[in-house]
This record gives structure tokens, C-alpha cells and sequence, in this order.
């Protein structure tokens, strides 16, 4: 996870990962950059697989904000962000 | 916001996408670069979005099944605005009229900036350029700007200097008045210079004659102060004799004039009632539009203070409508009785004007006055004293044939 602001990491650049680079923005907003696919979709809970790591983002009036190949963004009260698999 | 707005320009449709599988047509438009904006959940089988008109085409064609029913809600944007309004037909007219109307008036002149310099009769110039065609109303392209110097400087005598500039709507008229050449520069017969007036001479500049007083000497008027005979002076010129120039000479002296002025102590003096009315008119070009119904004037006595302003749109376009704006201010005047002291300042200020008037060149260095009543009437004499050039140039009688011919030297051996 990359704080935002932070600088230091350029997002996509780290040299020891080649998942998804994920951006919290407080609990109002996530921003999930690299390939990934929805898997579940309501305005409590949001699962986007990226590879083989499924996040698990929950809270209350979620919202797809952005959605393309590249890059998927998430508004809303977000509660709680987890892992459900992963390498 | 902005983003809004071009989106806007290409056209956007409301949709509303029902099916089990929402999370599925969400990848696939992901995958195909769809982009929908505002996607909002409304239930467990279906959602909204905003999508442009370019990719629900897209999205129409797409070969996957998606599992998906789409539904247009809205149509919003440009394109379905020009839709809905391609039968109006007045409405494309107007448009077009309008259009021809901003730009035909904008090719005109419709303000003329014109400061005149002391020497130039504005008056004729604007009459000039009436007779030429120029005037509010005029096409820029018609305006020939060589040509019309050409025939100004050509028809007025009095210009050294004509231009004209269009800049937008705006023709801005640029003069300068032929002035005289230098008194110094002239020679025309033989002329004397004499005091206008008595005085003491305190600096004398005298450029061609021979000058008769000094600095400090004092002079009646007429008196020759720079004469036109000048004598031979044998170290620069070794033949020639007497001649005769045309003086010219500034001679400055301290002179005094006496005035008396006289102002009458009784006097109507106005009174405003507070009572005052503004009317409104619109002026488009030369043609005038009254915003009142009555145009007799108040009864009574009245000041009338009339403005007229130009609408601008920048500094360089103005539009071709003015408002002018004229307000009547009643009052009424009632008979008072001054002082004599009271009057003094005003009395002192028109002798000063009655004397700054006289005056040649120079200035006035002091003056010294008294008031008093006479006759129902405040009386000022004052001795108002001076610093002028007193020397005016006049005639002289004499010609090169009055002056006594040196007989010639003998050479020898004749």
C-alpha cells in the first residue's frame, strides 16, 4: 500500500511488486491502479481481483467512481480494506 | 466540471443496465475501454450510468453477451439539443440574422475619438470628413486612410499633420496645426522695434537691429527700441556701409497696468428646490429613442445637466448605442445683498482675467487693490504689475536709398 503524497514511491515502480499499486485517500476514497476485474459490486462491499490478490473493500455507499482498463477507483465511507487471497 | 461540459458537447445518455451478472458487463466495458461515468447501484440486479453517445454505439456492438439489458433514461447534451430544435425554423433564422447582424455592425465606425490641437477648427474637420462619408455608420474597409489625409491636408490649410486610424469600431482622428514660422526666421522689409507700452526693460534678446536702450532703462510707449539702421563695424566687414534689416528683438520689462471693475452688490442667487427629473434616451448610430413620453421641458426655472455614454465591450469595440441621460434640477433664485469685501475676490479675479488678456507674453507678478461701495456697486481699483514682452515690431519709413552712399575708395595709379 502506497500512502498518498508520500513522493517518495512512484506508483507502479516499486522493484519488488508486480501487483496492483493501491492508493487510500483517508476512508473516503481508494484508487486501485494495474489490471483488475470486479467480482462483486453493492453499496457495502466491493471485490476487485487483481491477478491472483482479491481486495475486499467495505463500508457504507460505495461507489464505482472509475472504472477502465487500467484503473478503478472506489468512493463512498470505506471501512475496512483487505486481502482474501494472495501470493 | 469542465470535463462535464465537453462531454456534454459530444452528447450523454442516462442508462440504466439490469441483470444478474452487473459486475460481469462492468469488466467487459473495462476491458473494451467503455467508460461510464456516475455508475450509481440502485439494486442487487440493476444500475445507472452515464455513458457518451460514441461508446453505447460501442457498446451496442460489442459480440459478448453481457447478460445485460441497457435502457436509455436520458439523452442529455448538444446533439439532442440540435435535434429537438432542427424544425424550428424562425429560431436558426433569428440565429443567422443575428450572427449577419454582429458581424455587419462590427465592420462599422461607430465612435470617433478627435482631439483637436489649439490652431486646428475641428468643426471643419468633421465637416470634411461628412463630405467624404466618413462619419457613425461608416464601413471601416471604405476608408481610405491615405486618401483622406491626402485630401485634408490638401483642403485645409491650417493642418500640418492629418491620420486616421480605425482600430475595431473606433476612428480616432489625429491633427496637428501649421504654426507660423519664428518671428526670427522672417524678414519682410525693413521694420523698427518700438515699446507697446511703457515700462522698465529688464532682459533684452535682440537678434537682428540696433539695439537703443539698455537693460534697466525705462521706456514710454513708441519709443524705438531696436532700430533698423545698423552700422558697419570695421573689424568684420572691411567695404560696405550703413544698412537697413528688418529688427527683430524680444525686449521683457516690468510694466503696470491700473483696473478698475465694478460688480453690482445686489444679485439673484440660485437656490435648488430639490426637485429634479431624469429622462433616458437611446441612441443606436444617429437615430435617437426617447424612453419618455412628454418631451416639454419643466416649468419654471431649471439647470439641465445632459451625459451620454457609450457602451464598450473592451477598449477597442463599442457598441453602436449610447445612453444619454439628461436631468432637469429646478430652482429658484432670490434677490441678496453683499458686501463689498465679500465681492473683493471675485472682483480681483476679473481683473486679473482683464489684464492676463492684454498681456502679450508674460505673466503678473503682483497686484495691489482696493474695494469700496460706490452707488450701490463694489468698486475695485487695482495696480496690477507685470513681467511682458513689450517689443512690437512696426514699419520703418526709411528705404537703402535714404541712407548717405560712401563715396568709393581711389585706387592708385588712376
Amino acid at each position: 500500500m502506497v500512502p498518498k503524497g508520500g513522493g517518495a514511491v512512484e506508483r507502479g515502480k516499486l522493484p519488488h511488486m508486480n501487483g496492483p499499486v493501491i492508493e487510500l485517500d483517508a476512508n473516503r476514497s481508494i484508487v486501485i491502479a494495474g489490471k483488475c476485474a470486479i467480482t462483486l459490486y453493492s453499496e457495502t462491499e466491493m471485490r476487485v481481483q487483481c491477478g491472483r490478490l482479491t481486495i475486499r473493500v467495505s463500508g457504507d455507499g460505495l461507489e464505482l467512481c472509475t472504472l477502465d482498463e487500467n484503473e478503478l477507483s472506489i468512493i463512498g465511507l470505506i471501512a475496512e480494506v483487505g486481502f482474501l487471497s494472495g501470493t | 466540471m469542465v470535463s462535464d461540459w465537453i462531454r456534454l458537447c459530444g452528447g450523454m445518455l442516462d442508462i440504466r443496465v439490469r441483470g444478474a451478472e452487473l459486475e460481469r458487463f462492468l469488466n467487459l466495458c473495462a476491458r473494451k475501454r467503455i467508460r461510464l461515468h456516475r455508475m450509481e447501484r440502485k439494486d442487487i440486479d440493476e444500475m445507472r450510468a452515464s455513458i457518451s453517445v460514441r461508446d453505447f454505439y460501442r457498446l451496442s456492438r460489442l459480440p459478448q453477451r453481457t447478460r445485460c439489458r441497457v435502457h436509455i433514461i436520458k439523452r442529455r447534451g448538444l446533439p439532442f439539443l440540435l435535434k429537438k430544435l432542427r424544425r424550428r425554423y424562425a429560431l436558426w433564422g433569428g440565429l443567422l440574422l443575428m450572427c449577419f447582424v454582429c458581424y455587419e455592425l462590427s465592420t462599422r465606425i461607430w465612435v470617433i475619438q478627435a482631439d483637436f490641437p489649439q490652431g486646428v477648427d475641428g468643426y471643419a474637420v468633421m465637416e470634411e470628413l461628412e463630405q467624404l462619408g466618413i462619419g457613425i455608420g461608416t464601413k471601416s474597409a471604405d476608408i481610405d486612410a491615405h486618401a483622406v489625409k491626402v485630401h485634408m491636408m490638401t483642403a485645409l490649410d491650417e493642418l500640418k499633420f492629418f491620420a486616421v486610424n480605425v482600430d475595431g469600431n473606433t476612428l480616432s482622428v489625429e491633427t496637428a496645426a501649421a504654426e507660423d514660422p519664428p518671428e526670427n526666421e522672417k524678414e519682410n522689409g525693413i521694420h523698427d522695434v518700438v515699446a507697446l507700452r511703457d515700462g522698465v526693460i529688464q532682459k533684452q534678446v535682440v537678434r537682428r537691429g540696433t539695439e537703443q536702450r539698455e537693460e534697466g532703462d525705462a521706456v514710454l510707449k513708441g519709443d524705438v527700441l531696436v532700430d533698423a539702421l545698423v552700422e558697419p563695424k570695421e573689424e568684420l566687414y572691411s567695404v560696405g556701409g550703413s544698412h537697413l534689416v528688418d529688427a527683430s528683438a524680444d525686449i521683457w520689462a516690468a510694466t503696470r497696468y491700473y483696473v478698475t471693475r465694478k460688480m453690482p452688490l445686489e444679485a439673484d442667487k440660485k437656490y435648488k428646490t430639490g426637485a429634479s427629473k431624469t429622462r433616458y434616451a437611446i441612441c443606436f448610430g444617429k437615430t435617437r429613442i426617447n424612453l419618455y413620453f412628454s418631451s416639454s421641458l419643466t416649468q419654471g426655472n431649471c439647470d439641465r445637466i445632459i451625459s451620454t455614454e457609450t457602451i464598450w465591450l473592451n477598449d477597442h469595440l463599442a457598441l453602436p448605442l449610447s445612453l444619454y441621460c439628461e436631468t432637469v434640477e429646478l430652482y429658484t433664485s432670490k434677490r441678496v445683498t453683499h458686501t463689498a469685501e465679500e465681492l473683493q475676490a471675485k472682483l480681483e479675479y476679473g481683473a486679473r482675467r482683464a489684464v492676463e488678456q492684454q498681456l502679450n507674453e508674460g505673466n503678473i507678478t503682483s497686484m495691489q487693490a482696493d474695494a469700496a461701495e460706490e452707488d450701490g456697486a463694489a468698486v475695485l481699483r487695482a495696480a496690477v504689475w507685470c513681467y511682458e514682452q513689450i517689443g512690437e515690431s512696426v514699419e520703418d519709413g526709411r528705404t537703402q536709398a535714404d541712407l548717405p552712399q560712401e563715396e568709393p575708395e581711389e585706387t592708385e595709379g588712376s
